[in-house]
């Protein structure tokens, strides 16, 4: 009985190794399933590009873009200090009345109500808080959109 | 008078004109329809005359499949190689000398109309799976770009290479290139 189990264990390796033999075509590499099973896992992303140009550009000096490129950043630098400059006066609230004189009244206003409670008295008290924190802010956005 | 003058005025804004798409126009000294025409023909020739085809039809007595790769932009421009390589394709077609295969995305479409005939076409005009052309070699190719720039003068050099690789041996069997060299004064 045992006999007979390594006999038929001899021949199915016989078999299998015959037939996996009969799939090596003359100089073919023996381990090719290797890389077979490996580009088989991979085959749909590897085709994917056909066809396709891949654009793996890079950017080359050119004196024109570059003196472009310098006048917009100054330009740019000019903006950002503007803006800074616009929002400081407008954080010191020295800036209404003063350059546009629109926001001069509104901000004593403000000041005049939270500082003696009559906003508290006619129950605005929400709108005038509203007025004193976000007013220069809201002003100064008014300017810009002008400006700009 | 007035309806003239504005007449005049909107004429002096817009203007649009038909020319011949084989004229040459430069403008800027970018990559334009001129090279991607120059280098389509340039491959056409090359591709055609050289030995790799007379090679395969008198190994294997039938015309080589092709099918076309990717191609890879490496110059300093944005540049879709598809306007040259539809034009060597379409040569390869109308010469009859080399067969092409479809790739890619549209190759995936295909499949999938394949597969739904599957469920709705009748069974005479349903396709069969299995029964593709499988090609004999791949075409791939790069663009590349040298960029010299001095003040307001630039000299641009353009490198196309094409080639085709077996694709049983991984041999190369052709190269084609097209060189192209501007000077550019702004």
């Amino acid at each position: 009985m045992k006999t007979l189990k390594y006999y038929f264990a001899g021949l199915g390796f016989l078999l299998t190794s015959t037939s996996f033999g009969q799939d090596l075509v003359p100089d073919q590499n023996p381990n090719y399933k290797v890389s077979q099973d490996q580009y088989m896992a991979k085959k749909e992303e590897l085709t994917s590009n056909q066809g396709v140009t891949a654009q793996n550009t890079y950017v080359a000096f050119d004196w024109t873009t570059h003196k472009a490129d310098v006048k917009q950043e100054r330009i740019d630098r000019k903006y950002e200090l503007k803006k800074i400059r616009y929002q400081s006066r407008c954080r010191y609230g020295y800036n209404s009345g003063l350059y546009y004189g629109n926001s001069y009244g509104a901000n004593n206003y403000s000041n005049f109500g939270n500082g003696y409670g009559y906003n508290n008295y006619n129950g605005f008290n929400g709108y005038n808080n509203y007025n004193s924190v976000n007013l220069p802010l809201w002003y100064s956005l008014g300017i810009y959109s002008l400006l700009f | 008078m007035l309806a003239l003058f504005a007449l005049g005025l909107q004429s002096c804004f817009h203007h649009v004109s038909r020319v011949d798409p084989e004229k040459n126009i430069d403008l800027s000294g970018s990559w334009n329809d001129v090279d991607s025409r120059e280098t389509s023909a340039a491959m056409v020739t090359q591709a055609l005359e050289e030995d790799w085809l007379k090679n395969h039809m008198s190994a294997k007595k039938e015309k080589p499949v092709v099918i076309v790769g990717m191609i890879n932009n490496k110059s300093h421009e944005h540049i879709d190689a598809e306007t040259f390589m539809k034009d060597i394709e379409k040569a390869f077609i109308e010469s009859k000398l080399v067969r092409l295969v479809q790739g890619g995305t549209k190759r995936e479409e295909i499949r999938g109309e394949r597969a739904d005939q599957q469920t709705n076409s009748s069974v005479s005009t349903m396709k069969q799976w299995g029964l593709e052309v499988g090609a004999d070699y791949m075409m791939q190719g790069s663009i590349n770009s040298i960029v010299d720039a001095y003040k307001r003068e630039k000299v641009v050099y353009y490198q196309i290479d094409l080639e085709l690789t077996n694709l049983q041996t991984n041999e190369i069997v052709w190269i084609g290139d097209k060189k192209i060299k501007k000077v550019v004064k702004n």
